[in-house]
């Protein structure tokens, strides 16, 4: 259950995937420094998909980077899985990364330079997971997502829908407690959104994982359990 | 992330920009050939240069005469010999066993009746007068140890060190038949009528010579003694016992030696002025070239110096290259460094991957070079080649200099790593919300 | 493709060093002469003046005892012995000991012409070449090639060629046939060399 500030509770860490309590980001700029998020906080229950929604500039990716470890809180606490964010050094917060977290974006985010296989490899290789391992991992991930028969192709070679299943696929490949998808439909056509979409729901139930979709879009927003808007960096109610 | 996957990774990012990969590559091949071969003709021209002045023989090489030392100028490079004294195999014993001796490879030179074919193939070029027959010596050594002694082949190749009927001829009998030294290939194979002579009646000077025919296989410089020919020591041996056998000859000697002359081989050009001042306390007169070469080492050394410092201004630049070439890539793959970390890579797996992908290119382009260089420098000893053979002189030799191009390429690999380092330290620490994009 | 790419780079870079590397100085010089270790055997010449080549305008090349050891295969040893005015007696005394030094393994003889000159009575003649022949043999000669003599020395040459041919036979040594031959160190040197190759 995702709880907007203002009615928040304590409730029992076993339940709570993601912990965010007064949160608050800015940026530094010529100008001065340029709020992003103000005194965000909410809740997360493991295996749910929450949508984060909002406007263009609202602060929703951001959140989203906080959540994921791409950048540091510099007010309030983030705790994830027992882990609060804002303690963990450089190394840390790699490893946590790598463990703890699925990253699914707007563009993909895929490496041009290896296959779909390798890419999914990818995210176990710097997990030291052995060779033959990884690859059985990433193949059934792959197959799964529908693209058995994509292994070997790169992503210039894949259409927008099929690199969307491939960057799941990776995202899911650490058993991840937290899967975060950027606007994962952003580039896609109508045909390509349901299945990706379909796939992406699909996840608390077949992985265990959280899902937490930062989207404009209502539909995509409309298959979540929960969902938080945002509003020049505050949450407001839906 | 295992070194093992970031060559991986690194390999494929090198493959996916293959024109930029590519340039960079040529620059430091062409530092690296550029280095090699400046190393290869450097070492070359000292090999050439010693050869020169050493006469093709071991640098650390004595020429011990059948003489006493004379007494004065004892020091010097090429001192008079004294009064004869018979060089026998007690004075060989001797000598071998003084201490900083490497080897001691006995000489023997013998009169000799050469008679030339009658005509010579075309490449010979001569047009010479035809002398029947030309009074000489024949310098006889055991051709087996030819390392040991200042011979240079200019063509063919030495006699089979036991044969009997293979000679070499010097250059001074191509000047007797006419031949340059250019055409010195053109005697090859031609063969020779050999007489030791005997004085049957020194009263008249009547002789009566022991004929044998030998090919010449080959056409030599060599330091060992006057003659128009360079055989093996048993032919010589042979031919002298025949002469001895007869009147005393003047060109024998009136004491006639065991062997004509020792060359000994110190250990190590150091230890020269040591074993020639301990052969003149045997009792011979001893030369060597030592001074010579060591003031011309220390000036080969110094152009050495000069064309690696040429060599090394030129791989930095390309290291130079690698660095602005990896910054540039940095500044392009911001994406991918960020989604790199979004997925779970540390700052060293990154710094990893962008050391190893330096590495690759120096590496690549090291070997690149260094064969390059070989072959370049291949290439300009062709060119010196024709124009030394031109000029009549022994051409120089390029061997393929293992351990020089190896250090090339290890060191245009620990350059281009050196170069990557910042490059990969900066990919390291940009901020993994660089996979998002800014906002 | 990228397989494709990786094999032509390592081609690329395989043919390079190869280049580099054959451009070495080939291997010069004649093939090793087959007889370069063979015992050489020795061959001693006896005669007088046309077989010690006094009056030829080069001697070394053109006296027959020359011309027949151009002839023999190179690991062979030749001293020509003959001298001018050379009658058998004469040799006996200055040429035999050659032989005894020597030791040789053939002895070409081509003497009488300056006995035909000199008239040594046939007796003298006949028991001096005996003992030369003895000699050789003595001296372990084990082909001795003994020559007659042209009929253009005179009438008197068929008395010493008949001698020549009795002590041949009885010595069991080799005739050389010359009695209608011209006295041309070609022609003689022929028919030496060609009866020492009708014997291997």
């Amino acid at each position: 259950m995702a709880i907007p500030a203002h009615g928040m509770n304590e409730t029992s860490p076993t339940d709570v995937a993601v912990s965010v309590r007064a949160l608050g980001f800015h940026y530094d700029t010529p100008s001065g420094l340029l709020p992003v998020l103000e005194d965000v906080t909410f809740e997360v229950d493991a295996g749910t998909t929450v949508a984060i929604t909002g406007a263009s500039g609202s602060g929703k990716t951001t959140l989203l980077s906080v959540i994921g470890g791409l950048d540091a809180p510099p007010v309030g606490d983030v705790v994830v899985a027992g882990r609060d964010l804002a303690r963990l050094d450089r190394s840390e917060i790699a490893r946590y990364r790598r463990e703890v977290v699925g990253f699914v974006f707007q563009d993909f985010g895929l490496l041009g330079q290896l296959t779909a296989l390798e890419n999914v490899e990818l995210a176990l290789t710097f997990a030291r997971v052995p060779r033959r391992r990884r690859r059985a991992r990433a193949r059934e991930l792959l197959v799964a997502a529908g693209l058995g028969d994509r292994l070997g192709h790169r992503p210039r070679a894949l259409s927008g829908g099929e690199k969307q299943r491939v960057a799941i696929a990776r995202a899911l490949a650490n058993d991840p407690l937290l899967v975060l998808a950027d606007e994962p439909t952003g580039n896609l056509d109508a045909g390509s959104t349901a299945v990706v979409l379909d796939l992406l729901m699909r996840v608390p139930a077949e992985h265990g994982s959280t899902v937490i979709v930062v989207t404009h879009d209502d539909t995509v927003a409309g298959f979540a359990h929960h969902r938080l808007h945002l509003v020049h960096g505050r949450i407001e109610p839906a | 992330m295992t070194w093992r996957d970031a060559i991986a990774l690194a390999r494929r990012s090198v493959g996916r920009r293959g024109g930029r990969a590519a340039l960079t590559v040529l620059a430091v091949a062409l530092g690296a050939a550029l280095l090699s071969s400046l190393l290869i003709a450097g070492d070359a021209a000292r090999q050439r240069v010693l050869d020169q002045v050493s006469a093709g023989g071991p640098l650390a090489g004595i020429k011990v005469e059948a003489a006493a030392p004379s007494a004065v100028a004892l020091d010097s490079d090429n001192p008079p010999p004294g009064p004869p004294r018979e060089i026998d195999d007690a004075a060989l014993d001797r000598i071998s066993k003084l201490r900083d001796v490497a080897s001691v490879v006995p000489v023997l030179a013998t009169p000799m009746l050469v008679v030339p074919p009658v005509s010579l193939p075309a490449a010979a070029h001569s047009t010479r007068t035809d002398p029947d027959m030309m009074f000489s010596s024949a310098v006889g050594v055991d051709l087996a140890r030819a390392g040991d002694v200042p011979v240079s082949v200019i063509a063919g190749r030495l006699p089979v060190p036991t044969s009997r009927t293979e000679v070499t001829v010097t250059l001074d009998y191509l000047r007797r038949v006419g031949v340059s030294k250019a055409d010195a290939g053109g005697v090859v194979g031609t063969e020779l009528r050999l007489g030791a002579p005997r004085i049957e009646d020194a009263r008249v000077r009547r002789f009566r010579a022991r004929w044998s025919r030998a090919q010449i296989v080959g056409v030599v410089s060599q330091e060992l003694g006057d003659g128009l020919l360079l055989v093996p020591f048993e032919t010589a041996r042979s031919a002298r016992t025949w002469s001895l056998s007869g009147a005393a000859m003047d060109s024998l000697g009136s004491r006639p030696s065991q062997y004509s002359a020792l060359f000994v081989v110190a250990r190590g050009l150091q230890r020269v002025t040591d074993v020639r001042a301990e052969i003149n306390q045997v009792g011979y007169s001893t030369s060597a070239p030592e001074t010579l070469i060591t003031q011309v080492q220390r000036y080969v050394h110094v152009v050495e110096l000069v064309l690696a410092g040429i060599g090394v201004i030129g791989l930095s630049i390309a290291a130079l290259g690698i660095s602005n070439a990896m910054l540039a890539a940095i500044r392009e793959r911001r994406r991918e460094i960020g989604v790199l970390k979004a997925v779970g890579a540390a700052d060293r797996d990154v710094r990893r991957v962008f050391l190893v992908e330096a590495g690759t290119l120096g590496f690549v382009g090291g070997l690149a070079g260094a064969m390059t260089g070989l072959l370049i420098a291949r290439l300009l000893a062709g060119v010196v080649n024709r124009y030394l053979t031109k000029e009549g002189l022994e051409s120089v030799h390029l061997g393929v200099p293992v351990a020089l191009l190896a250090i090339v390429v290890a060191g245009a690999t620990l350059l281009a790593l050196g170069a990557g380092t910042l490059p990969a330290i900066r990919a390291a620490r940009m901020p993994a919300r660089q996979a998002i994009g800014d906002e | 493709m990228s397989t494709v790419r990786t094999w032509s780079t390592t081609l690329v870079m395989v043919a390079l060093s190869a280049c580099a590397c054959s451009a070495d100085r080939a291997a010069s010089g004649p093939p090793v002469d087959v007889d370069a270790n063979v015992p050489s055997k020795t061959v001693l010449a006896l005669g007088g003046r046309e077989s010690a080549g006094d009056g030829l305008g080069d001697r070394l090349r053109d006296a027959w005892p020359y011309r027949v050891f151009d002839a023999l295969p190179r690991p062979t040893v030749f001293v020509n012995g003959a001298r001018d005015d050379a009658t058998v007696a004469h040799a006996l005394a200055e040429q035999v000991p050659l032989a005894r030094e020597l030791r040789p393994d053939m002895v070409e003889v081509w003497l009488g012409a300056d006995d035909v000159a000199a008239r040594t009575p046939i007796r003298a003649f006949t028991s001096d070449f005996a003992r030369l022949l003895g000699e050789l043999r003595a001296a372990g000669a084990r082909r001795i090639l003994v020559a007659d003599l042209p009929a253009v020395y005179g009438e008197r040459t068929a008395r010493y060629n008949d001698a020549i041919h009795r002590l041949v036979r009885d010595a069991g040594v080799e005739l050389v046939p010359l009695a209608r031959a011209r006295i041309d160190q070609r022609v003689i040197a022929d028919a030496f060399a060609a009866a020492i190759k009708s014997r291997p």
